[in-house]
């Protein structure tokens, strides 16, 4: 079920009257309902992988419960290993396993031996990066003992299938989630209108933008052949607009829809392209993923290789970003993008000496812009590789694009392009977009003030006037980008 | 709660009430399904022959020169199923019924309107047919059927411009704006890529339809004429050989089960010149003249047989 879909705007006010009224009563009953409802949720879209949510949901939480029992630590890390092999496997069996068979095989045809390996027709269940990682990090936090291991199972199941979060996250933590579900929610009249405000700001950045953008982004990239070097350059920053606002405004309705259920989840974009380096971008940027990575992965990594010093971070830096690419999707387009964030990531390390002096010399707002500038253009870049089917077309894609670029006609073309296909009245709204992100950045979302002192017919008119934006751009329902991984 | 229900409510009940006037308004708008629906509630004791099928039947099969009362309740993008449902529902009425045709296009074994690009469509057949067992709720809504944009032009181009949106005649022909320039490269090619479909998801089905429709005619001793419809080579040098096969087998083989069914495959039939084509897989009221005439005849001969 989508969010953006007829389906969700039936489900959703129906869970929200039986939540508040019905099942209201009683904690347990209100979880358990949860459940339900997040079970039906993700069964709209396919019934037969319920099993494998309710085996992630009881998997976890016996290890989690056996954790909480036991204090020796070589069964303590051989309940930690049952998890991980557990979730990880769960990963590498629906997502993997072709890739990684696929890759085998090429390897061997280029060492000129031939084997025959042919693919599995695995289907891929929507959600599984998000729900296998929620749930792994309940684990993790328990087996370190930073959290405790809850004891309801029904409690449990809720916090790993709550419906907001499970298709794309963000992925929540035990320490922060997981509590919520033993507290009597209590209606908040300001959070449930906040998170109405959030929904909104969602479905705008969804439907008017991110869609929109995609139409002309899906143009470019399918046939960039076709197109010269600054309407490829045009392509790319559409890919980019595309992306932020599919993701941020899938997690903004999420967060939404969970405050209208009295939960605090957390932020998981912060103006990511307003980033000065790219170590600032990942501050921002999925949020609940780089923390995620940043705690699991990242720290005791470079714990394991301190003795190295600054190579050893960088080396873990490093391997956490291209298993970050990986966990994108299987395919060597995201491991190379997260190779390259992996490399920038590093080099900011490196080069922090040098960048301090050259800081020191200059004047700040020059040097900040700067430096915006350029990571603002590496990740757009980097983007290419994200979105391009392979890598051989994503380097064509960039040797093309940075070609073109200075040529006159190249660029009278981009701006064809722009004027004629885009036209004025989605450059008008992608500018609206802008502006309003812009105002509203040191917000939780864009719309948490704006208008709030206004007087209320005119907020009023501000919300009908977004709506009649999003029901006036809107086309066929489209997917999210993230529910792929 | 107290404060947010209510609150609530009175913020959406402005945009409830807009939906329910578009909606209104919307169903208000004289459109094909409707007419032809009229018709067959009217007149359905009367007709003799019945012509079924897609656009290449609606546009292909001009009732006008039929010698007997001939109707067209074919649409764009009606599937097999949809044939099969509107019989069902005069089936009865139709008392003076001698002759059914139904289109067999490359196409139509493999296809099925809800699952088709054209699946919009189906709230017509809902809304103003009255066919109800469909898997989506949004069907029984025009408004939700199609976006708001599109609800929005329709709305302007109906009440502010005036314009018609009828496309069919007295007898459900779908007469065509000859003013539209046709390119039978660009369409033959067009045409032939939408309509090859690997899926064999809704043959069985489709098969189902057909022969319902022939078992029915049977025991109203009503002829079942299938037919497959000229179309330009460029077209048909691009049709894969195998769903093209398979289109054949299937009609022959109903054809050859049911004493009171024949199959016409006129896909390459000569007589049809490319001044017939509206575009690549459509003929032109000239064509459809053509194909009309020689229908007729068909049907003439068989009843004197008779």
């Amino acid at each position: 079920m989508l969010f953006n879909s007829l389906d969700f705007a039936v489900f959703f006010p129906v869970v929200f009257i039986i939540y508040w009224f019905m099942v209201n009563r009683k904690l347990q009953l209100q979880n358990l309902f949860i459940v339900i409802a997040s079970f039906v949720f993700y069964g709209w879209w396919d019934w037969r992988f319920l099993a494998l949510l309710f085996s992630g949901c009881l998997v976890n939480y016996i290890v989690g419960r056996l954790l909480s029992t036991r204090n020796d630590k070589p069964v303590r890390r051989l309940l930690l290993w049952t998890a991980v092999v557990y979730n990880i496997g769960l990963l590498v069996v629906f997502k993997y396993l072709n890739f990684f068979i696929g890759s085998f095989v090429s390897a061997f045809t280029f060492f000129g031996l031939n084997l025959s390996g042919s693919s599995l027709n695995i289907v891929l269940p929507v959600g599984i990066s998000f729900f296998t990682f929620q749930a792994l990090g309940y684990v993790l936090e328990v087996y370190r003992r930073n959290a405790d291991a809850e004891r309801n199972f029904i409690s449990f199941s809720a916090f790993v299938s709550f419906f907001p979060l499970i298709l794309a996250g963000p992925i929540e933590r035990a320490t922060h989630l997981l509590p919520q579900f033993s507290k009597k929610r209590t209606f908040d009249y300001t959070k449930a209108t906040d998170g109405l405000r959030q929904i909104l700001w969602g479905l705008f950045k969804k439907i008017v933008i991110a869609d929109n953008c995609a139409e002309f982004a899906n143009m470019i990239f399918d046939s960039p052949g076709n197109y010269s070097g600054a309407t490829l350059a045009v392509g790319a920053l559409l890919y980019t607009l595309q992306i932020y606002a599919d993701f941020s405004g899938y997690s903004d309705i999420a967060i939404g829809v969970s405050r209208l259920l009295g939960f605090d989840v957390i932020r998981n974009f912060n103006s990511p392209y307003l980033s000065v380096s790219v170590a600032d971008f990942w501050r921002r940027w999925h949020i609940a993923l780089s923390t995620w990575l940043r705690d699991y992965l990242f720290s005791p990594l470079s714990i394991k290789l301190r003795n190295a010093g600054t190579t050893g971070v960088v080396f873990a830096l490093f391997v956490t970003f291209l298993l970050c690419g990986l966990w994108h999707g299987a395919n060597y387009t995201f491991i190379v993008w997260g190779g390259l964030h992996g490399l920038a990531l590093g080099w900011d390390i490196i080069s922090a000496r040098q960048r301090k002096k050259i800081r020191k010399k200059m004047n700040p707002g020059v040097y900040n812009t700067i430096s915006w500038l350029i990571t603002f253009v590496f990740i757009v870049c980097t983007w290419i590789f994200f979105r391009s089917p392979n890598l051989h077309e994503a380097a064509a894609y960039i040797q093309s694009m940075l070609s073109g670029l200075s040529v006159k006609s190249s660029v009278v073309e981009a701006f064809n392009f722009t004027y004629w296909e885009i036209g004025p009245a989605i450059l008008a709204m992608i500018g609206l977009f802008i502006i309003i992100e812009l105002l509203g950045r040191k917000q939780q979302h864009a719309l948490e003030r704006l208008g709030l002192k206004w007087k209320a017919p005119l907020r009023y008119v501000m919300y009908y006037a977004i709506i009649l934006a999003i029901l006036l751009f809107s086309g066929q329902e489209q997917q999210f980008i993230y529910f792929q991984f | 709660m107290k404060k947010f229900i209510p609150r609530f409510i009175l913020f959406i009940l402005p945009l409830l009430l807009l939906f329910v006037l578009m909606e209104a308004f919307l169903r208000m708008i004289p459109n094909d399904y409707l007419l032809k629906k009229k018709y067959l509630d009217v007149h359905a004791e009367k007709i003799q022959t019945l012509v079924f099928g897609s656009s290449h039947a609606f546009r292909g099969i001009n009732p006008e020169y039929f010698s007997g009362k001939t109707f067209n309740a074919g649409y764009v993008s009606q599937s097999l199923k949809y044939d099969y449902k509107i019989f069902e529902k005069y089936k009865h009425q139709m008392t003076a019924l001698k002759t059914v045709v139904v289109p067999i296009s490359y196409f139509s074994f493999v296809y099925e309107l809800e699952h088709s690009i054209e699946a919009w469509r189906t709230k017509n057949y809902v809304i103003y047919y009255g066919f109800q067992n469909t898997a989506s709720f949004k069907y029984y809504s025009e408004l939700l059927s199609n976006s708001f944009k599109i609800n929005v032009t329709r709305l302007v181009s109906y009440y502010i411009r005036g314009e018609s949106s009828i496309s069919s005649d007295s007898n459900g022909y779908g007469r065509l704006d000859i003013t539209k320039n046709t390119d039978l490269e660009r369409t033959g090619k067009e045409a032939a890529e939408r309509h090859t479909v690997k899926d064999q998801a809704f043959v069985k089905d489709n098969c189902f339809y057909v022969q319902s429709i022939i078992e029915d005619c049977r025991k109203q001793g009503v002829q079942v004429i299938l037919v497959t419809l000229p179309a330009w080579e460029t077209y048909r040098v691009l049709l894969d050989s195998q769903q093209l096969i398979a289109m054949e087998n299937n009609a022959n083989n109903l054809s050859e089960t049911y004493r009171n069914c024949i199959y016409i495959n006129l896909l390459d039939d000569t007589d049809f010149v490319k001044n017939d084509f509206h575009s690549a897989d459509h003929l032109n009221d000239a064509g459809a003249k053509k194909l009309s005439l020689k229908l007729n005849d068909i049907i003439n001969q068989y009843n004197e047989q008779r």
